[in-house]
């Protein structure tokens, strides 16, 4: 059985390729330092067009289970079709952060549907500045952007971004102190947490 | 110069990738994504992929505004002073520098949210169902129509950049939205004075633009419940010169739209799925 596992195994609803998507893993895998002797599976929810992005990075009975909805590798310019500098940059965040769940550092993080909005994005900024440190192809902006959506549109927040983007190693309490402190500059009421997307979280909730 | 420019015209450059909006109704995913309850479709922090819709909208409004430069644009020079009067024509310059100036204010703001020109696709169906050949129809299309949605998608964008705290956001479309009204208030006041002696001529201008404000509302996009990320925005349309009676028709329309999509995916899903 290969090392990468990528569902479905053919698309119908949108152009892309489960061979190349497992290609593009196993290179990604290999650049970001992924452990070798860690199975990936990749699920992508073709039925998700853009703009509802979403994925997901956890560790499952020792696999790393990635999961994606299909807008993630979508090219916005062109309907169902896939962008692969995008989702390059997509498999490398997940590929990432699971990796970091391996780690005694990441022991302590709830699985990504419980992670708090703020901490998520603020754990995804910090992927991300690492693939942007790798040469592959990223969006700086739009993360910040997502960042401060749920850290807040603050100095603190966007000082809390840079040190995120930069950070060559931290653990979960790292995210969490950082998170702590734009929560305490944050003028606004709390959030409420993002709404689930994928398909079986919302029958799960729904009974 | 031409006159009535038709859309496969209007000059883009490589960045601008147009879409059909019968691809998108067309999409099965589009039929997929609505079997799911995924709870109100107001654009607020907490709805599913908020940040990327907001991008997307922004993108949307970037291009729309593109086209509403474009329409009054060619309002100012399609029709002779015979057609219409220079006064208008000079209500319609005036809007020229506004649209153009919401273009740059969109790009920046596209900007400010980490998008590019050209990441999403455009749509030309604003221009398309603004420019009618008839100067009174153009009034109504571009002015009361494409205008008025414009009021109600810089309202929605207002209060997302409120509740989610963007201070960026929020002030830009609360400019533009004070921009917006004054249009669309121009478009009421011309639409009056044009037809004050001529009823039929009113009403046929007034049909036309329930039509259009029906496909503006785009199966269920802009609506009063729940279910619609656009919001009508009644307040500002009444500064703008619509009566009550006139947005209520304009709810009934919106909600009529949202009837007639949910027939149609249900109609394409049930002829996909073989039932």
């Amino acid at each position: 059985m290969a090392r990468v596992q990528v569902t479905p195994e053919t698309f119908t609803l949108v152009d892309y390729d489960a061979g190349a998507i497992a290609g593009l893993t196993e290179e990604l895998a290999a650049k970001t330092g992924f452990p070798d002797d860690v199975d990936i599976t990749v699920e992508i929810d073709e039925e998700l067009p853009l703009p509802l992005t979403g994925a997901t990075a956890d560790v499952v009975d020792g696999r790393a289970a990635l999961w994606f909805s299909g807008a993630n590798f979508e090219d916005g310019r062109y309907r169902t079709h896939f962008d692969e500098p995008v989702a390059r940059t997509e498999l490398a965040i997940g590929l990432l952060r699971a990796a970091d769940r391996l780690g005694p550092g990441f022991a302590d993080a709830p699985v990504d549907e419980q992670l708090s909005d703020a901490h998520r994005h603020a754990w995804e900024v910090w992927a991300e500045g690492r693939v942007a440190r790798l040469g592959e192809h990223t969006r700086r902006v739009r993360r910040l952007y997502h960042f401060r959506l749920y850290n807040g549109f603050t100095d603190v927040a966007d000082a809390a971004f840079e040190r995120l983007w930069s950070a060559d190693a931290l653990a979960w309490s790292d995210i969490e102190a950082i998170c702590a402190e734009c929560a305490a500059s944050d003028p606004r009421p709390a959030l409420k947490k993002k709404g689930p997307i994928r398909r079986e979280t919302l029958k799960a909730a729904s009974g | 110069m031409k006159k009535i420019l038709p859309v496969e015209e209007l000059a883009r450059d490589s960045r601008f990738v147009r879409a059909r909006i019968e691809d998108a109704i067309s999409d099965p995913r589009q039929a997929k994504v609505s079997e799911r309850n995924t709870g109100s479709a107001r654009l607020e922090p907490a709805r599913p992929a908020a940040a990327d819709r907001a991008r997307q909208l922004m993108h949307g409004i970037f291009v729309g505004e593109i086209q509403a430069l474009e329409g009054a644009g060619r309002t100012t020079f399609d029709f002779d002073d015979d057609e219409i009067p220079f006064q208008l024509k000079l209500d319609m310059a005036r809007q020229c520098w506004d649209e153009s100036r919401h273009c740059e204010i969109s790009v920046k703001l596209s900007e400010h949210m980490g998008s590019e020109i050209g990441e999403f696709t455009e749509a030309t169906f604003l221009y398309e169902a603004a420019c009618a050949p008839d100067a009174l129809l153009r009034l109504t299309g571009v002015n009361r129509a494409l205008e008025g949605l414009a009021i109600d998608v810089f309202n929605t964008m207002k209060e997302f950049g409120d509740v989610s705290g963007d201070p960026v956001l929020a002030a830009c479309e609360d400019w533009m939205l004070a921009d917006e009204v004054t249009h669309v208030k121009m478009g009421s006041d011309w639409l009056r004075r044009l037809t004050e002696n001529d009823p039929e001529r009113r009403e046929r201008a007034l049909e036309f633009q329930r039509t259009v404000d029906k496909l503006f509302s785009l199966g269920g996009f802009r609506g009063e419940t729940d279910e619609n990320p656009i919001q009508l925005a009644r307040k500002f349309r009444e500064m703008a010169g619509f009566s009550t009676e006139e947005i209520d028709d304009l709810s009934e329309v919106a909600t009529e739209a949202q009837e007639e999509a949910r027939a149609a995916a249900d109609a394409l899903h049930g002829v996909a799925s073989g039932d």
